[in-house]
């Protein structure tokens, strides 16, 4: 049963990327991009990877999904096809991708309340987790710390505004 | 003696069935049917009950009384995504805040040390910010 | 982390430190307090009571490390010096520009130093990060803000490609320390092919960080719009990080299988490197393809496998990156307000308006080319005896026929700085910043090239 879970998801997780890579409507991709990134967090559930699984939801699906749309939505935001968007075949997809994924989660939860089966050997809590990382990885962690800095001091320098400035950076 | 090995038997499988955690899953379903149903009823609630005229002049953005003179939808300004990165950047920082935090007793000072220069190298990005108007809305000062 | 490690990455915190505060130094003094940051950097990793090397987790504290931060700090320092005079007529905010060359160094140091695959990913993103910004750095130039997302595409691939292996060989070996990982593979790993995989995207994510033929498309772009002195330090900082990785702590060559992949893309680059070269007549777009051979010459350092290849490896990567810097520095120190002097055209009459620039310049793309009796000859010669040894004839025969072919395209631009030419210059004369470290290059190349001892024997001291 878990195994079917398993490929289940695995082949929602490869639809909805395919469907994100070759869908005209940015909007439209960025939302089966937020599917492909919830059944992975559901497969790194099932893999033994609890809090792996929400930094994918509260990190990917909540916080970079806002920054891509926001890009999009920085240039012309798309215009909803009015011919279509009453059709069946236009709500077809993502509804039942959707629905899929939710009866996937709802299964995995039905079967293992507990969350204590998974497919691997191995079930990483989050507090080993976090001693892993503090413990192994701690420079990674300073280095980290400093590249969001310069993210955030080169997103500020690339985006800011500038009084004294020709006529394209005004605007 | 019979009445009371079936009456144990479902007992039992009563129990299974809704041990503590069991229950847990109940509780959660029930959570989770309530706050669908009120906000569903609040929307619903709007609909019937609200006046509804439905004409084209009203289906057209108001843009003070002058006719619409451009798309409704224009692109948002840079500051908007500006915005946004901060704040991934900063959302960033809590899934290592919160990795720390759920084993900080493991960690120990050596732990609290390595979050805390962390943390400070993030704060230091927040005050270059602020003190070079990042996070100015509005018209820019100087 | 005990007192100890700290102690043994200090040269690393310093670059960190300095990074972070120097956003808070006034503007006039920025670059100035970077360079000191650099240098303090560079002086405190030979500090006699560091020597004890500890045994640092993610990042190695070796004598090798510590000579791959000198080398980037003093880079990180010259591009500060060279981009004085360079930014007073453009929008360059010099505190965030020092802070990111600093932040630049400090990736490039992680990436060279690297004992994991966590730390090579971390290392790598840091410097790239820093170059995503560095090239668009300048807001009034278009071409800038289009060569930065021509670095920012391929550089989002190479980093999707450098993940989805770093995946993968963990996946065969269980482990990311990179000594094990290499020594896993070639052992033949459970998952061999699954290695071999993840280490293929490994190096096709490292051939478009070091512009390696067929990854090297975005080179010529992205030289020709970046500000001159980050150009300079993209060619020899960046390339020379990701080779001195390839050189010390990712033996390649040892893993059989992707030695025909290392031919490979060695011979290319310097086939389309080279033929790509000959009819440019941008000094810029001539320097990307330039470099992409000399990255094909690098490969052959990698893929020699022992000590003494790696050794000329690093011998020809200080002769490539002095010749590099200076040569991006010339273009930065000639060029004024109305822009840099790319054009062939513009450098017409260099030698009767500034003959000390022109002769620098004529001597840096001699080197490049491989005149005795400079850096470039020498560096040459000992890195191609190497591949001999090693057994790769046919690609140090192609090597030699591409230095000859390159003559040809070094020497055009030579021929027109002795032209009398009819522009106008719009450049002043050299700061102290420019003349020392244009000397220095200078310097550096005539004794490379006419007494190397001392320098090979330091880099043989280091090399592990």
């Amino acid at each position: 049963m878990v195994t079917v879970l398993f490929y289940t998801l695995a082949a929602i997780t490869l639809a909805t990327t395919v469907l994100c890579l070759t869908r005209n409507n940015p909007v439209h991709a960025v939302l089966y991009l937020v599917q492909a990134l919830f059944a992975l967090a559901l497969l790194y559930f099932m893999l033994g990877a609890p809090l792996l699984a929400a930094w994918q939801v509260i990190l990917y699906a909540g916080a970079i999904m806002v920054l891509f749309l926001f890009v999009i939505m920085l240039f012309e935001p798309p215009v909803a096809d009015k011919r279509t968007s009453g059709r069946l075949t236009h709500w077809f997809f993502p509804v039942m991708l959707g629905g899929l994924l939710l009866a996937c989660g709802g299964a995995l939860i039905a079967m293992d309340p507990a969350a204590k089966a998974s497919l691997s050997s191995y079930w990483l809590t989050p507090r080993d987790y976090g001693r892993a990382l503090f413990e192994r990885y701690a420079l990674a962690v300073e280095i980290i710390s400093l590249i969001l800095l310069f993210a955030a001091v080169g997103a500020f320098h690339l985006g800011r505004r500038y009084r004294s400035t020709t006529k394209e950076d005004v605007s | 003696m019979a009445s009371e090995n079936i009456s144990t038997e479902q007992l039992a499988g009563l129990d299974a069935l809704m041990s503590p955690l069991g229950w847990d899953l109940v509780a959660f379903a029930l959570y989770v049917g309530l706050a669908c149903t009120i906000v569903g009823s609040l929307l619903l609630a709007a609909r019937f009950l609200g006046h509804r005229t439905r004409s084209p002049l009203k289906g057209q953005p108001y843009e003070c009384g002058v006719e619409p003179s451009g798309p409704a939808r224009p692109g948002y300004p840079v500051p908007f995504y500006l915005t946004a990165i901060f704040f991934v950047v900063f959302d960033v920082e809590v899934a290592f805040i919160a990795s720390w935090a759920v084993a900080y007793d493991l960690l120990g000072w050596q732990g609290l040390a390595q979050i805390a220069f962390f943390i400070i190298t993030l704060l230091i990005a927040l005050f270059y910010l602020w003190r070079r108007g990042a996070l100015d809305w509005g018209p820019q000062r100087r | 982390m005990t007192g100890d490690m700290l102690l043994a990455l200090l040269p690393l915190l310093v670059l960190f430190i300095g990074s972070v505060s120097v956003l808070f130094v006034p503007e006039r003094q920025a670059l100035v307090y970077g360079v000191v940051c650099a240098l303090l950097a560079a002086v405190l990793a030979w500090w006699p009571w560091l020597s004890v090397a500890s045994d640092t987790p993610l990042v190695s504290s070796g004598f090798f490390a510590r000579g791959c931060l000198t080398l980037w700090a003093l880079l990180g320092a010259a591009t500060c010096l060279l981009s004085e005079r360079y930014r007073a007529s453009r929008q360059f905010a010099a505190p965030e520009f020092a802070a990111l060359v600093l932040f630049c160094v400090f990736g490039m140091s992680v990436l060279s130093a690297s004992t994991s695959l966590v730390s090579l990913f971390l290392g790598l993103e840091a410097m790239t990060l820093a170059f995503y910004v560095l090239i668009a750095f300048d807001r009034g130039n278009t071409t800038g803000a289009e060569a930065g997302l021509k670095y920012l595409l391929p550089g989002f691939l190479a980093s999707a490609l450098l993940a989805f292996g770093i995946a993968l060989v963990y996946a065969a070996t269980g482990t990311f320390v990179l000594s094990d990982t290499v020594a896993l593979t070639v052992a033949g790993a459970s998952m061999h092919t699954i290695a071999l995989l993840g280490w293929t995207l490994i190096l096709a994510a490292i051939a478009f960080k070091a512009s390696l033929a067929p990854f090297h498309l975005w080179t010529p772009d992205v030289y020709q719009g970046a500000p001159a002195p980050v150009a300079g330090l993209l060619a020899s900082g960046s390339k020379g990080a990701v080779f001195a990785l390839l050189l010390a702590s990712v033996p390649l060559a040892l893993i059989a299988p992707l030695r025909p992949l290392l031919a490979v893309l060695a011979a290319l680059s310097m086939i389309v490197g080279t033929f790509a070269a000959l009819p440019q007549t941008n000094l810029k777009r001539m320097l990307a393809y330039s470099s992409v051979v000399h990255m094909g010459y690098m490969v052959l350092a990698v893929l020699t496998g022992h000590q003494v290849g790696f050794e000329a490896g690093m011998f020809y990567l200080v002769s490539y990156g002095a010749a590099t810097v200076a040569a991006f520095g010339l273009v930065a120190s000639l060029s004024g307000p109305s822009g840099e002097p790319q054009n062939y055209a513009a450098l017409e009459g260099l030698a009767a308006r500034s003959p000390w620039r022109a002769a620098l310049l004529t001597m840096l793309l001699l080197s490049l080319a491989g005149f005795p009796p400079l850096a470039g000859f020498m560096g040459k010669f000992v890195l191609f005896s190497a591949a001999l040894d090693a057994g790769y004839v046919w690609l140090v025969v192609l090597a030699l026929f591409s230095s000859l072919v390159s003559c040809y395209y070094y020497l055009r631009p030579v021929m027109r700085l002795f032209r009398s030419g009819q522009t106008a210059a719009d450049h002043g004369p050299a700061n102290g910043g420019e003349r020392l470290v244009l000397g220095l290059c200078g310097i550096i190349l005539v004794i490379a090239g006419i007494y190397p001892g001392p320098i090979l024997r330091m880099i043989a001291a280091i090399v592990p």
